[in-house]
């Protein structure tokens, strides 16, 4: 049925919705009475209406109208909820009505409700509200809901006196039926709380692990789940046999804190114990009668129905809860109790969650306590300058004129004041440091008996005053807050002020707050005192012990210090220290004295049986006066025979046993009863220091581990080889973590990462892999930064096959951007904790900054090799000095260059080395000097020079000279870039010399010619005519020398164009000899000519015209380079297959150096006669390719001043080989001596 | 005419092609003429001989023109023999060092045989003291105009 808004004539607090009836010629309202009570939920509307529409019709168009309980529409309260009003005479005025019943609907709800079952219907209520009515009072069915609550039907027609019992039949009817509906929907709902409750307990149990949350969950929705006034659950303790109060709902807070206080007794509770033994629930109807109650609380709570249900996790008893209804009695359906026995179960996983949290946790905060109280001792924080800070911080927030902490002395009872501050000097502070005060003294006795802030408006008339003996008399308030730590008062703090009422309760508020905010440092202070006390105590009971345990802090050490302690301590003839071994479960000897055993040894003979292990399974010590008694453990059979009595103690660390320590004795006998007291506190003294060492060596080897690491980053960072860095990388990281395998990957620049050959554990062709299976996945997650632990592994190739492996990842980060990542993947049959993965983050970070260290220097390196390579091939010279013209460096050319050797320079000055020019009168000085170049610092971009090799020897050189700003060295370098251009130079001057040679050469015959000539032609001269002929003859020589002249220099040309030919025909070399020599001879004006040749004929194959150049050449230069009157003497020679002519002068000779180069091109050796002596610098190097194309050699012998030999060897013909042969069997002699003139 | 007819004049050149023309030519206008071949026979007849005038080839074996040259000169009672240099060296650096070396002429082959007679005679001519002192003033000249071309070139 649609619902609408009814009219704006209605107000809508009052009235707001109504339902449409106009179909059924009425309407039905709903009317939220009292005020702000909820609206009716949808099927409770459609519930009523059509049966109250039809009750209407069935009245005679009366309205009638029904008040439900608040809890029908979801309200938690009791009481009267909304109200449908429904009329079909539409004369009625609805608004009139609803507003009535709105305000009656509360008294109307509330007789209704004390109606008891069976009263007599309807009953006539006086409501004067109603009163329009002409009746005694209004009709109203009482309809009873379960229980629960109850909903009241009035008819409302108007009419005078009682209802008629026809009408009162019918309205009871429908009365019925609306009860019936309204049940169903209410067991609906129920059923829908409960569901509810337990899916809030299932879900907030699985989101907390505070057991006080969970507890106070578990309590809150039990108890809203059935409607209790109180729920409370019990734990069991530890041992089983005390209920400890956990949590209690549905009382304050301050009631709360005091019952948790008061811990029950299993056996004086027969309701738990009921509960737990039958872990079923325990319902209590009657809590007044029930023999199992507790009557006093029954009496104090008022109880009336109690439900107890067993708190079970996987069969293990968590406890009791409790569910009491107290306003009056309930009828728990078989519904509720099931699922309040759900929520129980829920509750139990939940708390035994907590629990083990709890514990955890409990040890964590015992650890980070025993911290706070290390990092105090060294900042030599004390309870009472803790006390001082306190007082000091207070001023700030609260002004007082005297400020007390006092700390409460359990063993004492006594209030100690630790901090007196005051402003004032009214107050006496040196009377008042000394003030012990009694709990239950005076206001602050008070405080910390009952745990309860208080305000005193004026202390004096306070009825629990108490008056320090000696003080004055102050009109003076206060305010005074315990300091709670765990629901304990450890201490007070007061707050006064002179002057009455002088405290605000907001400002105690504020000191209550600040005092449980101290609790934890005084509580820190006062663990630390404690401590440091217990320790002075054990100190002077043990102060050897002490002493000699706090030195040793090496395991093996403090074991053996207990135990020559222990001995000592009760003149024990032998000890031993047994520990169980956490993998094993065996009993281990870990230190001995005086017995036959070693360490390491294990009590295996007994198993479990001995007396040491009896030590270990009852965990309480263990007196044999005589060990004749029992039978002796193996090891005490043999070399142990005097020991006769044993004490052993069992050495308890965090409430396990751990070990025994056994004291042997060499009289029955010999242990008393104060011995064991003595060593059973020396065992305990011995069990926290092995815990100690055990825990410095943890600590040494955490410390061994970062020393190493840093020690690895160190000589990792100092590898300058990329290859070597990742391979010492990985291999280190891996080692650390005990990974299966580590590789660096690198962001690449597309964005992935790519793995970096080499790493550990990975052949490259593996690494290519990975590259394709894993790294995309990889690296989108680490290139988010942060690190991961890799869920679906990582695929490793092993033995060809890929397997998982759960890897982990962390990210490089270099100066705040990612470069890579670096992978781990575990051993085989280890798994990575949170500790590896904290420590790869540490590792990471290290080798972010190797890694991008090494890339940059590998890069740089690459970057000098290039260079270096560059500068060192390069041909050209270059050297390179620093500001005070030091070399730095020269390439291997310029080595070449200067013959230098680079190792003979660096470092020296280049101006006496390099650059040198000896002051040798006889060299050239070049127009521009090195040192003038570098002399003037700036840069020359080119010039030409010359340089003085080491050797002496001067070369010309083209140069450039600049700076390179150097910034290791942090100034500018000069660069000296140098070619060698000697042989350019030289063959420049070969060339111009060779010019003005011919051009003097052709000037030569030509001025000849000219001269003849000009001769012959002048009339003037009358010349005779042998005259005439010999100048003629002279034209016609000079013009031979022409040809000749050009004869050669074509010659050049044709080698030069690789077109000299021969043309090959048989040449008499006998012959052509002597003719050469005659002509010679001829032409030289008589010198003398030797020849030594065959008689015979000597034949080669050759151009008789070349050969014949060749000769004359020879013989030209040897006339011309030796005096006059020295003979010169050709020689032919004839060997087994060549023939060979030697020219030979004794003229100037030719020094060494030029030997090789004489037949160079232009080559004509430099100083001397060189220069007067005409030549072209062409004919040896004609001589030389004429004879070479002919298949022979030539060379030069000589010794300056002495003389030069040229010699011509030619192959011979092969017949002519042959016939030399033969002439060799006809005999010797035949050569000799053919002309000598 | 006469004296000087009778005049000497050593020709020095390895080239016996030359002496012969030369000799021809100085025959011919009546000047006697004494040959040598290289420089030591030059020096050595310079110095028995005392001849009017010395032609000399700088190119020949032995002791070079150069040298020749510088003996005379410095030989005190040598230095006022004219010579005429007679080459086929024809740089300006040569004519330079020929004529500050104290060359009177510096002639280059191939030559026009009248010239080198001319020049002889013009030589002889001024075998007077004052003259040669004016002749040499031209010379200097000479010289200055060689080294202002030669500054110009480079």
């Amino acid at each position: 049925m649609p619902r609408t808004q009814y009219g704006p004539q209605y107000d809508p607090t009052t009235v707001s919705v109504g339902v449409d009836g106009a179909s059924q010629g009425g309407a039905a309202l709903e009317v939220r009475c009292p005020d702000g009570s909820p609206s009716i939920p949808d099927d409770v509307m459609e519930l009523l209406s059509p049966l109250l529409m039809s009750l209407s019709r069935a009245v005679d168009g009366a309205a009638v109208a029904i008040i439900l309980p608040r809890s029908l529409s979801g309200g938690s309260s009791e009481g009267a909820g909304p109200a449908v009003l429904c009329a079909l005479q539409p004369e009625l005025s609805l608004r009139g009505l609803g507003e009535l019943i709105a305000e009656a609907s509360t008294e109307i709800h509330r007789s209704a409700s004390s109606m008891a079952d069976g009263a007599q219907l309807p009953l006539y209520l006086p409501i004067p509200s109603l009163s329009g009515f002409q009746r005694a009072g209004v009709p109203v069915w009482a309809i009873s809901l379960d229980g629960e609550d109850s909903a009241a039907l009035l008819l409302m027609d108007g009419a005078d006196g009682p209802i008629s019992p026809r009408r009162a039949s019918l309205v009871d009817g429908f009365a019925r039926a609306i009860a019936a509906g309204l049940k169903a929907i209410l067991r609906q709902r129920r059923r829908e709380r409960a569901s509810g409750a337990l899916l809030e307990v299932v879900r907030t149990a699985g989101s907390t692990l505070q057991l006080e949350e969970v507890l106070s969950l578990v309590t809150e929705n039990t108890g809203r789940l059935v409607g209790a006034d109180r729920c409370s659950l019990w734990l069991l303790d530890k041992d089983g046999s005390t209920l400890l109060p956990s949590a209690l709902s549905g009382m304050s807070p301050d009631f709360v804190r005091q019952w948790k206080q008061y811990p029950l007794s299993l056996e004086s509770e027969p309701l738990s114990k009921e509960a737990i033994e039958t872990g079923k629930p325990v319902l209590v109807a009657n809590a007044a009668d029930d023999p199992r109650t507790d009557k006093d609380a029954v009496r104090f709570f008022g109880d009336k129905t109690i439900l107890v249900l067993p708190v079970v996790a996987k069969g293990q008893v968590q406890g009791t809860l409790y569910i009491n209804h107290v306003t009056e009695h309930h009828r728990y359906s078989m519904e509720e109790i099931e699922t309040a026995m759900a929520i129980a179960n829920q509750a139990a996983i939940a708390i035994q969650n907590a629990r083990l949290y709890r514990e955890v946790e409990e040890w964590n905060s015992q650890l980070e306590r025993l911290q706070a109280i290390m990092s105090k001792l060294s900042r030599s924080k004390s309870v009472s300058s803790i006390a001082n800070i306190v007082a000091d911080e207070l001023r700030n927030l609260i002004r007082y004129d005297n400020c007390r902490v006092f700390v409460l002395q359990e063993d004492t009872n006594e209030l100690v004041p630790l901090a007196v501050v005051s402003s004032s000097r009214d107050y006496w502070i040196e009377r008042m440091e000394d003030l012990q005060i009694q709990v239950g003294q005076g206001v602050t006795g008070w405080v910390a008996q009952h745990g309860v802030p208080q305000i005193v408006g004026d202390v004096e008339r306070d009825p629990r005053a108490y008056h320090v003996p000696g003080t004055p008399v102050l009109d003076e308030s206060m305010i005074a807050a315990p300091i709670n730590f765990e629901g304990r008062v450890i201490g007070v703090i007061t707050l006064s002020r002179l002057g009455l009422n002088q405290f605000t309760v907001d400002e105690l508020r504020l000191l209550d707050v600040f005092a449980n905010e101290a609790a934890i440092e005084f509580e820190n202070a006062r663990l630390y005192q404690e401590t440091q006390k217990k320790s002075r105590e054990l100190l002077a009971s043990f102060h050897r012990v002490g002493d000699a345990l706090a030195t040793g802090l090496e395991p093996n050490q403090t074991l053996q210090i207990i135990v020559d302690l222990a001995a000592e301590m009760v003149k024990a003839k032998g000890c031993a220290l047994m520990l169980l071994d956490e993998g094993s479960g065996e009993l281990v000897f870990r230190a001995a004295r005086g017995l036959p055993v070693d360490v390491g040894q294990v009590d295996r003979a007994q198993a479990g049986r001995g007396v040491s292990w009896q030590v270990v399974k009852e965990g309480a010590p263990r007196l044999i006066s005589d060990l004749a008694a029992v039978e002796r453990p193996s090891w005490l059979r043999q070399g142990a025979e005097e020991l006769r009595s044993y004490l052993g103690v069992p050495l308890t660390m965090q409430g396990q046993v751990a070990g025994v320590l056994s004291v042997f004795g060499n009289r029955v006998d010999q242990f008393s009863q104060a011995d064991v007291e003595l060593l059973s506190s020396f065992a305990h003294q011995a069990a926290i220091a092995i815990r100690n060492a055990s825990l410095f060596t943890s600590l040494q080897e955490r410390v061994r581990e970062l020393t190493g690491l840093a020690e690895v980053s160190r000589s990792i960072a100092k590898l300058t080889d990329l290859d070597d860095t990742y391979r010492e990388l990985t291999k280190s990281i891996a080692q650390l973590l005990q990974a299966e395998s580590c590789m660096l990957l690198l962001l690449g620049e597309d964005g992935r990462l790519l793995p970096q050959h080499p790493a550990f554990g990975f052949s490259q062709e593996e690494l290519e892999e990975v590259k394709l299976r894993i790294v995309d996945r990889a690296s989108s997650s680490a290139t988010k930064g942060c690190p991961i632990r890799s869920v679906d592994g990582l695929q490793v190739a092993c033995d060809g096959e890929w397997r998982r492996q759960p890897a982990l990842l962390a990210p490089l980060r270099a100066q705040d951007r990612l470069i890579g990542a670096v992978l781990v993947s575990e051993r085989p049959g280890s798994r990575f904790n949170e500790n590896d993965l904290r420590l790869l983050t540490i590792l990471s970070t290290n080798a972010a900054v190797i890694v991008q260290n090494a890339i940059l220097y590998q890069s740089v390196d690459r970057e000098r090799d290039e260079l270096d390579a560059i500068i060192s091939n390069t041909s050209d010279a270059i050297i390179i000095f620093d500001q005070e013209k030091r070399v730095i460096r020269i390439n291997a050319a310029a080595e070449a260059l200067t013959s230098w050797r680079s190792d003979e320079v660096v470092g020296r000055s280049c101006v006496e080395t390099l650059f040198c020019l000896p002051g040798d009168p006889g060299r050239r000085k070049p127009a521009v000097s090195m040192l003038d170049v570098i002399d003037k610092r700036e840069p020359s971009p080119y010039f030409e020079t010359v340089i003085v090799t080491k050797d002496s020897l001067e070369r010309d050189v083209a140069a450039s000279y600049s700076f390179v700003r150097s910034a290791t060295r942090g100034e500018s370098l000069g660069v000296v870039i140098a070619r060698d251009i000697s042989k350019l130079r030289e063959v420049d001057r070969m060339k111009s010399d060779f010019v003005s040679m011919v051009s003097h050469e052709l000037r030569t015959p030509l001025g000849l010619i000219k001269g003849y000539a000009s001769t012959l032609l002048n009339p003037q001269l009358s010349l005779d005519q042998p005259t005439v002929q010999r100048f003629l003859m002279g034209i016609d020589g000079a013009a031979d020398r022409l040809a000749r002249l050009i004869e050669n220099v074509l010659n050049v040309s044709r080698i030069e164009s690789g077109l000299l030919k021969i043309s090959p025909q048989q040449v008499d070399l006998t012959h052509l000899v002597s003719v050469a020599v005659s002509t010679a001879r001829a032409s030289s004006k008589g010198r003398e000519i030797q020849l030594h040749a065959p008689r015979r004929a000597i034949k080669v194959e050759g151009d008789r015209v070349q050969l014949e150049l060749v000769l004359d050449n020879l013989l030209g230069n040897a006339i011309k380079y030796s005096p006059m009157e020295k003979p010169i003497r050709v020689e032919l020679r004839k060997r087994p297959t060549e023939a060979e002519i030697r020219v030979i002068d004794h003229g100037i000779g030719i020094a060494a150096q030029h030997l090789p180069r004489v037949f160079d091109k232009f080559y004509r050796v430099e100083g001397g006669q060189s220069r007067r002596t005409p030549g072209s610098g062409l004919g040896l190097y004609i001589c030389r390719n004429i004879i070479e194309a002919h298949g022979g050699r030539i060379w030069a012998e000589s010794r300056l001043g002495e003389g030069s030999t040229f010699v011509v060897v030619l192959p011979l013909r092969q017949r002519e080989g042959s016939e030399r042969a033969a002439d060799r069997e006809a005999g010797q002699g035949v050569e000799e001596v053919v002309a000598d003139e | 005419m006469w004296p000087m007819n009778r005049c000497r004049i050593l020709v020095a050149d390895d080239e016996p092609g030359i002496v012969d023309i030369a000799r021809a030519n100085l025959e011919g206008h009546g000047f006697a003429v004494v040959e040598a071949y290289d420089g030591e026979e030059a020096l050595q007849k310079v110095r028995a001989e005392r001849p009017d005038l010395v032609v000399l080839d700088i190119l020949m074996p032995g002791l070079d023109g150069w040298a020749v040259l510088e003996r005379i000169e410095a030989d005190p009672e040598l230095s006022g023999i004219p010579v005429i240099m007679l080459t086929a060296r024809v740089s300006d650096e040569d004519v330079l060092r020929g004529l500050e070396s104290g060359a009177v002429e510096y002639m280059t082959k191939p030559f026009y045989p009248e010239d080198l007679v001319a020049a002889v005679k013009i030589n002889l001519h001024v075998f007077d003291p004052h003259l040669r002192q004016q002749h040499r003033r031209l010379l200097a000249e000479k010289r200055r105009r060689l080294m202002a071309s030669r500054g110009q070139k480079s």
